[in-house]
């Protein structure tokens, strides 16, 4: 599975994706995790299974989807704030299935 | 000098963050409900985004507070960006408000 976690400016969710990492290891899960900015997301066509979008981005949600194609969603508020990286991965994975 | 506990402060950074950016994302998409003409939705989504942004700035009185209280300062780079997010906001918060009160004059004129 390959999660894409866009935000502003990819300063956040970069904490996010290392949360997410450690989460995904101690799950034994094979995952590939990557923050991004929104700007340049051209480039990141077909690379990606499944995209979890930050608060700050929330607004750009259906422009998002038609860019990348993939399933989309927002991260919880309070997860975000938490870095909560077990939960967002099991958002990711529920939006996959 | 206490010692600033780094853990600690990017917890706080990352709240400041995801409740500033709500709030952010709130008012542009209770904007562009205006500019579809939906008033019902414009008032909920600003109403939502109010709530973030006094959150995001009531987490971020409290840092501040304990540098003054502790003076220590309270500073990371991830803090230096949820203040950026936070000033993002604001002008995010009055460009909008400013727009939206003059979308209702030009309606009524």
């Amino acid at each position: 599975m390959k999660v894409l976690i866009v935000c502003n400016g990819g300063m956040s969710s970069s904490i996010l994706m290392k949360k997410m990492r450690i989460a995904a290891e101690e799950a034994e899960m094979d995952v590939v995790i990557e923050a991004r900015p929104n700007s340049g997301l051209d480039e990141e066509i077909g690379k990606w299974d499944v995209c979890l979008l930050g608060p700050q981005i929330i607004y750009a949600l259906e422009n998002v989807k038609k860019i990348l194609g993939i399933p989309t969603a927002s991260v919880d508020t309070r997860v975000y704030a938490l870095a909560d990286g077990k939960k967002a991965l099991e958002q990711a994975i529920a939006l996959i299935k | 000098m206490d010692m600033v506990d780094i853990e600690k402060l990017a917890e706080v950074s990352m709240e400041i963050i995801s409740y500033a950016g709500m709030a952010k994302s709130k008012y542009i998409l209770a904007y562009e409900s205006l500019k579809k003409g939906n008033q019902h939705d414009y008032e909920k989504q600003r109403k939502e985004a109010e709530e973030n942004y006094i959150h995001a700035h009531r987490v971020h009185s409290k840092v501040l507070t304990t540098e003054m209280e502790t003076r220590t300062p309270q500073v990371s780079l991830l803090m230096v960006h949820a203040e950026d997010q936070l000033m993002s906001v604001e002008t995010i918060r009055f460009l909008t408000t400013e727009l939206a009160e003059m979308m209702q004059k030009l309606k009524q004129a």
